[in-house]
């Protein structure tokens, strides 16, 4: 995997006796908390096992680990890719142990966070529905037909927002045949869902 | 049920007396008022009618008027066949222009309801929805992966302008909002539905 001159030299840092052990795993556990928000990022400056580092090094040491990780994560690496680019750089095998530790504990949240970051339509995520009789209005009397009233539940980027609409018995008709069409599609192609 | 007529509309029908006794012109008076219904106002057409029998054009539009209002009150309450000759006897036209006025309200009731329907005011309704199925295989964030994704396109008509929004979803949801609307559906074909529609 190629890495970029930044990423090696601060490879190098993490790997260094610059960093205790202790400081190491603290920055590391830290790094997959904060990426996951189980950890707010500003709490990293004024945690106490950091105390004795200048914030310059806690600052590339922390960007260092993120950007292993996102790499990672993102090429669906396995531990063993990962562990020999700390190999290649010279890592101790307690520091390569604890990091990959994280990486496997941490995967499967990694891979949901970066499968939703990303553009996409607006997603359809429920539906609500109502059946009315409609008898008369103003302009027509004896119309006695159904009236059914449907609301989609559309997430956009985490905000719910709903798309609501009417139907006559032959547009849901219309409407249930043709989603009915697309589900089989999928289900006709036999793909791994 | 049978229609009403006030006095002053069973005036303005009166003058359709007039013509009681020659038919095709009956006929034609009422190609007027199916035009008028479907078209608007038709001067030209009172002025030609009005040369020929001699009456003036006011009078005839008056006349289409008071006829197009007769049909359309009869298409909004949806008044059965035998109703609406029944309420015509009132006005003592004879019979065979009786016929006549029955046979063009049947033909033309579907088409004014229709109309009617329009002009009430319109919820946004469903138009047309059309999908496709892709397969994400990877992004800036994501590498080899395959992830199947419907789009749909729903068209709905809100007031005079159409809608398109476009939508995703993925398959576990596409499946669980066809199941729900499915059932929504099959609402109708229930006996607590069906005894209610029935009996209003």
């Amino acid at each position: 995997m190629e890495l970029s001159s930044n990423l090696l030299r601060g490879l190098q840092l993490l790997g260094s006796d610059n960093l205790s052990d202790l400081e190491y795993e603290f920055l590391v556990g830290a790094a997959f908390r904060i990426v996951t928000k189980q950890m707010d990022a500003d709490r990293l400056d004024d945690s106490e096992p950091l105390a004795e580092l200048s914030q310059i090094i806690v600052k590339q040491a922390h960007t260092t680990i993120l950007s292993i990780i996102s790499l990672c994560v993102r090429a669906n690496n396995d531990p063993r890719e990962l562990e020999n680019i700390f190999e290649e750089n010279g890592f101790s095998q307690d520091r390569i142990s604890k990091f990959v530790e994280y990486y496997i504990e941490y995967l499967q949240p990694l891979k949901t966070i970066i499968s939703s970051t990303g553009f996409h339509f607006p997603h359809i995520t429920d539906v609500e529905w109502r059946m009315d009789l409609l008898l008369k209005s103003d302009s027509l009397e004896k119309e006695n037909t159904p009236l059914f009233f449907i609301k989609f539940k559309v997430m956009e980027y985490g905000i719910p927002t709903y798309k609501e609409f009417t139907a006559t018995l032959s547009q849901m008709q219309d409407l249930v045949n043709i989603l009915q069409d697309a589900t089989s599609a999928l289900e006709r192609l036999d793909l791994f869902i | 049920m049978l229609i009403v007529l006030s006095r002053k509309h069973k005036e303005d029908l009166s003058f359709l007396m007039n013509f009681a006794d020659d038919l095709s012109l009956c006929q034609e008076f009422c190609k007027i008022v199916v035009l008028f219904l479907k078209k608007g106002s038709t001067k030209k057409m009172y002025v030609r009618i009005a040369r020929k029998v001699e009456l003036h054009p006011e009078v005839i539009e008056g006349g289409v008027q008071a006829l197009a209002y007769l049909f359309f009150e009869a298409s909004k309450m949806k008044v059965r066949g035998n109703d609406f000759r029944e309420s015509l006897l009132v006005l003592a036209f004879p019979d065979d222009l009786n016929d006549l006025l029955l046979h063009v309200y049947m033909s033309i009731r579907r088409d004014v309801r229709q109309l009617l329907s329009e002009m009430n005011y319109d919820l946004p309704h469903y138009k047309d929805l059309s999908w496709r199925l892709d397969v994400q295989v990877a992004s800036r964030m994501s590498r080899g992966e395959a992830n199947p994704i419907f789009l749909l396109n729903i068209k709905t008509q809100e007031g005079p302008n159409e809608v398109v929004q476009t939508l995703q979803t993925d398959y576990t949801n596409l499946k669980n909002v066809t199941d729900k609307l499915q059932e929504a559906l099959d609402q109708v074909k229930q006996p607590y539905v069906r005894r209610i529609a029935r009996n209003i």
